[in-house]
């Protein structure tokens, strides 16, 4: 069962009481909020996920709350809850979803260490992946959005998930967070997209999530090989172009982009290791979507 | 400081990756990840097997190394042993 196939009453009794159970790909996530932007952005942004029984285990909880005290109704504010203990400032109320996707990042990338958690986004086509490690602003999350609607299954926009054991890239396929004109830019080169409501004003500008698509969302569970890591800038302009990067240099940067790094230890610093060995490593500057996607076409195809 | 003999400090746990020329080496007590040439990433081997001295690394290295003249892989061995000294991974061979 997915969550589209909950009646409104159903959803709303789990996601008030004690939280709504979902699969996402590797991952079990509970989500329970009392904010109605957040419990109207989760019904429509995560339709396709399946729900758990609410009794079972999950990975991973949050919950999305209204701020208690003034702050309930003058200048009101909602608070991430971890553990039942608020855990980062309080945000106006209207920020709900965008903090629900933050705080899941952080739960995730500060507790699923069973993986090598990198700062990456990660698409897949035939059964090997791509990893595009970048800093925040680089485009990633755009062109991975665009890649997505152009053949490439996501498997994350934010978090590369490398399974210690396997070397391989799990995906929880959770939506895709852009950014201020990444949005329009994203909806007029996919115009199949279904977006969440824009959140104005936030930290990082104006937010919007994109909703996966549901064949990769029915998918999320299937891992992938190593394939590229592809280091992107968008450079406006220019055209879209891959280069070779020494693989010393491409784990150097990787190391920098490694949420969990110290905790994994050796086995964390092998993983990578693996992951750089079985991965050609390219940069890849570009300013036009249509253009990547061709690239990363070619590709493909040369795999 | 010359020293007699190097070693590599007790704690010190040294995990290796190579590509050609490049290799990267992580310590896993610290969480560094640094990234050495070949001869640096030689001679930090040959301290991880066993302390040894200038000489006794370049005794090992030579074989390795045809057309090198023994006073510039003297040197080179010397200025690795200092770095990788400041890094805090190796020290003076305790006395026997």
């Amino acid at each position: 069962m997915n969550l589209a196939d909950l009646t409104e009453s159903e959803f709303r009794q789990r996601i008030t009481g004690d939280g709504l159970a979902l699969q996402t790909g590797p991952l079990h996530l509970r989500l329970r909020s009392d904010v109605l932007l957040v419990q109207q952005g989760v019904r429509l942004l995560y339709a396709d996920y399946p729900v758990l029984a609410p009794e079972r285990f999950c990975d991973h909880g949050v919950e999305i709350v209204r701020a208690g005290g003034l702050r309930r109704w003058l200048r009101p504010q909602v608070l991430f809850l971890h553990d039942g203990a608020p855990t980062f400032e309080p945000m106006p109320a209207d920020h709900g979803m965008p903090l629900l996707e933050w705080a899941l990042n952080w739960a995730i990338s500060g507790q699923a260490h069973q993986y090598l958690i990198l700062h990456a986004a990660v698409i897949e086509r035939g059964g090997r992946a791509v990893v595009m490690p970048a800093p925040p602003g680089s485009g990633k999350s755009t062109l991975c959005a665009g890649l997505i609607h152009r053949g490439w299954r996501l498997l994350s926009d934010e978090l590369a998930l490398i399974d210690l054991g396997n070397g391989r890239l799990a995906g929880p396929a959770r939506p895709v967070s852009l950014k201020n004109a990444s949005i329009d830019l994203i909806a007029a080169f996919a115009p199949e997209a279904v977006f969440g409501r824009r959140t104005p004003a936030t930290v990082k500008g104006t937010v919007a999530h994109l909703r996966a698509p549901s064949e990769h969302v029915r998918r999320a569970a299937e891992p992938a090989l190593p394939g590229w890591i592809v280091f992107p800038k968008y450079v406006a302009g220019a055209a879209a172009q891959l280069g070779s990067r020494p693989k010393a240099d491409a784990i150097m940067q990787l190391s920098r982009n490694a949420f969990n790094a110290g905790i994994t230890g050796r086995e964390g610093f092998a993983a990578l290791a693996r992951l750089v060995s079985e991965s050609e490593c390219l940069d890849f500057s570009y300013s036009s979507l249509d253009e990547a996607a061709a690239v990363f076409e070619r590709l493909a195809a040369a795999a | 400081m010359a020293a007699a003999a190097w070693a590599l400090r007790p704690l010190i746990d040294l995990s290796w990756a190579e590509w050609g020329e490049d290799s990267v080496a992580f310590e896993a007590r610290s969480g560094q990840m640094l990234r050495f040439d070949a001869l640096t990433a030689a001679v930090i081997g040959c301290l991880e097997l066993a302390p040894a001295s200038v000489e006794q690394i370049c005794d090992d290295l030579q074989s390795d190394l045809s057309g090198v003249v023994r006073s510039e892989l003297h040197g080179a061995v010397s200025a690795i042993l200092e770095h990788v000294a400041d890094l805090g991974w190796i020290h003076p061979a305790p006395e026997a």
